[in-house]
């Protein structure tokens, strides 16, 4: 199994400007509030990541109760938004029109640098190291062309397909210049690449045997998430600026995702953390918020230390698995 | 049918071996041989333990083991060959070129038996993703390497089979720095001029304890090697510069960790884009945490056995061109050439 530390000088303005974020969380509680005024949500009776019914109440946010697993520590959403009632909101969503409209060509160019081109390279090397450079790539709902042109240009997969997360449903949406796949037969796909995907799933097991059943044995699948086990977000809670529903109803655990990746049929990889804003987003948070309560040892480190002890504590998350961004890569077992 | 397998000698590389070949489903270590091993020959749940190698020869083997001191390793590989056994045989393969030659004479003979040797190395991750990167050309082309690999002599070196000259043949280049010397030639192929300065310079001992060389091959890459054993911090690294990024394999992982934790750096040369440090690219740590290295190697001889396939890492041709370097290395220091028996050792196996 192998893990990645990167170094490199992301900062959060440079992806999600202050005023375009503003503006996107304001249209978002309105969506939301109309959304929810009539939509059914539905309880969940087990952890979505490791089948455990024990849960209690963690917090709140926009109107959206999370629980927490009592068993892997995930925190989620429920009661929650069937898939269908989520497809028509990110589908309908003035706050997620506006997001791809303006603050995503806004911030382009950091992006690619920061986000897709990393994601792209990450794709093509362990793809290589795995023998599955050549074959069918299925990418599930990407927004961004830029990432899909680099799988393209630099690397030798035979076709690369898009296709929409939802299992259920065969609604595709398109992407300039790529193909999008009506039908994929199963056990032909080499790579699944879902990033930013599972969060916002109604059902990520599911999800996961879906892709368990397109991949050949030997394929892989590479996602990324946000995890409750991360620095920023294990210690701001709903107070995290970029938490948000619906977007958000499942934050795995470590352990969570450990386990919903072996109950999906697959064997890890790589499981990295090369987040590198965590310190930055609890350091912000504690402009906007003085009084959130921090362990003394990380009060000391955050308010008392300079920014060489900050860049040495997201040095050390990314290495302890403890940054909330997460990269998985697993292998489908041959069954 | 599960392959029979007899190992001679149970050092710490013999009780490796013999612990993942336990485990293979494919493999069934029936005769061990060890001359420390006490009141035997005994036969215990079908295995048979003996002082005595021959012994081992004797029974119904497919596949023979040799995890040996050098002094004895030609003549044990030799023995197996001749009764048609395939072959296991630790690095290094033999004390010097007279050894290595005779195996490859013996082979020569028998055309359809299996012989690796253990170059471990190119089965750890670092190792492996390092070479599927170079494979890939993201990189663009090698230009240099520079390899350290340096161990910490301990309290009782000098004492050692490692340290007699007799037994041995040479020192630390021959027994550490030649995986390093493997790694060179996975990722560069073969060395045509080659400099150095082979020192003695703390251990009491006949063989060196420092070997610095120089290398370059057809292409002009040129690698630097250090190997000591007066490296009193454990230290695996290599450095891999390419036209468009750069490798450090730094660590590798091993019983002891004292080499680990074992890493892989990757950066990518930015200084066209100024919006960057200079000097300062953007990196990738990759960490590997569990050493597959000796399961990957068992798996791969018993697959080549099985299914008759052709040995790819660590084949006759790998341990002769690379113990050809070690000698080279050894003779290409003025000093070293006159103070061992290297110039022969090279000047024989040249004629031959
Ligand atoms: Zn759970």
């Amino acid at each position: 199994m192998r893990r990645v530390v990167i170094q490199d000088d992301l900062r959060e303005a440079q992806i999600r400007p202050d005023s375009g974020f503003n503006t996107y969380i304001e249209l978002l509680e309105r969506d939301l509030e109309v959304f929810l005024a009539d939509t059914v949500l539905v309880e969940l009776d087990v952890c979505p990541a490791c089948g455990s019914p024990d849960a209690f109440p963690d917090f709140e946010k926009m109107r959206i109760s999370y629980v927490r697993c009592g068993q892997c520590r995930t925190c989620y959403a429920s009661p929650r938004p069937e898939m269908e009632a989520l497809d028509q909101f990110y589908a309908e969503s003035d706050a997620i029109q506006y997001w791809n409209s303006s603050v995503a060509e806004r911030t382009a160019s950091a992006r690619k640098q920061y986000i897709f081109s990393p994601r792209a390279t990450w794709v093509l090397e362990t793809a290589g190291v795995h023998q599955q450079e050549d074959g069918l790539l299925v990418d599930f709902y990407t927004k961004y062309p830029v990432y899909l042109e680099e799988l393209k240009t630099k690397g030798s997969f035979s076709r690369i397909l898009i296709r929409k997360p939802a299992v259920s449903i065969d609604e595709l949406v398109a992407v300039e210049g790529f193909e999008v796949a009506n039908k994929i037969e199963e056990g032909t796909v080499s790579v699944v690449a879902a990033f930013e995907v599972i969060e916002r799933l109604f059902d990520p097991l599911a999800f996961m045997q879906h892709i368990h059943r397109l991949l050949r044995p030997g394929g892989l699948v590479f996602l990324t998430t946000l995890s409750i086990s991360g620095f920023d977000l294990s210690i701001l809670r709903e107070n995290a600026r970029n938490l948000l529903p619906p977007t958000h109803l499942t934050l795995l655990s470590y352990e969570g995702i450990h386990r919903l990746i072996e109950r999906g049929g697959f064997s890890l990889v790589e499981f990295s953390t090369p987040g590198q804003l965590d310190v930055a987003l609890v350091l912000d948070a504690l402009q906007r918020d003085p009084e959130i309560a921090l362990p003394p040892v990380i009060d000391s480190a955050l308010r008392r230390r300079g920014e060489n002890v900050h860049e040495d504590l997201q040095d050390f998350l990314q290495k302890a698995n403890l940054s909330s961004h997460v990269w998985i890569a697993a292998q489908k077992l041959a069954s | 049918m599960n392959l029979k397998v007899g190992i001679v000698g149970l050092g710490k590389m013999g009780l490796i071996r013999k612990r993942v070949l336990e485990d293979h489903p494919s493999a069934d270590v029936v005769a061990v041989c060890d001359p420390t091993l006490e009141g035997l020959p005994s036969r215990e749940g079908g295995l048979l333990q003996t002082t005595d190698y021959r012994e081992v020869l004797d029974e119904d083997l497919d596949v023979l083991f040799a995890c040996t001191p050098n002094n004895v390793t030609a003549e044990v590989v030799v023995a197996g060959i001749e009764k048609g056994l395939h072959i296991f045989c630790e690095k290094p393969p033999g004390r010097d070129l007279t050894d290595t030659r005779s195996i490859v004479e013996a082979a020569s003979n028998k055309p359809d038996i299996k012989i690796k040797f253990g170059f471990n190395h190119r089965y750890h991750d670092n190792v492996i993703q390092a070479h599927a990167l170079l494979e890939s050309e993201r990189l663009g082309k090698l230009l240099w390497m520079r390899g350290v690999y340096g161990k910490s002599g301990g309290v009782g070196f000098e004492e050692g089979w490692r340290s007699d000259r007799r037994t041995a043949g040479g020192g630390i280049l021959l027994d550490q720095g030649i995986h390093m010397l493997d790694l060179f030639r996975l990722f560069a192929g073969e060395f045509n001029d080659v400099r150095s300065m082979v020192s003695n310079s703390y251990w009491p001992i006949e063989i060196e304890d420092n070997a610095f060389a120089l290398l370059r091959n057809q292409e002009g890459v040129v690698a630097v090697l250090h190997s000591s054993s007066t490296h009193w911090k454990h230290t695996f690294n290599l450095d891999l510069c390419f036209t468009e990024g750069h490798l450090t394999l730094e660590g590798i992982l091993s019983s002891t960790g004292s080499y680990g934790p074992e890493m892989l750096i990757v950066s990518r040369r930015q200084f066209e884009d100024e919006t960057f440090a200079l000097g300062k690219p953007r990196q990738e740590v990759v960490y590997f945490d569990t050493d597959r290295s000796w399961e990957r190697e068992i798996q791969e001889f018993v697959d080549c056995i099985v299914h008759d396939k052709p040995i790819e890492v660590g084949t006759l041709d790998d341990a002769l061109k690379t113990m050809e370097l070690v000698y080279k290395i050894y003779a290409a220091d003025e000093l070293w050439r006159h103070a061992s028996t290297a110039g022969e050792e090279l000047n024989r196996s040249e004629k031959s």
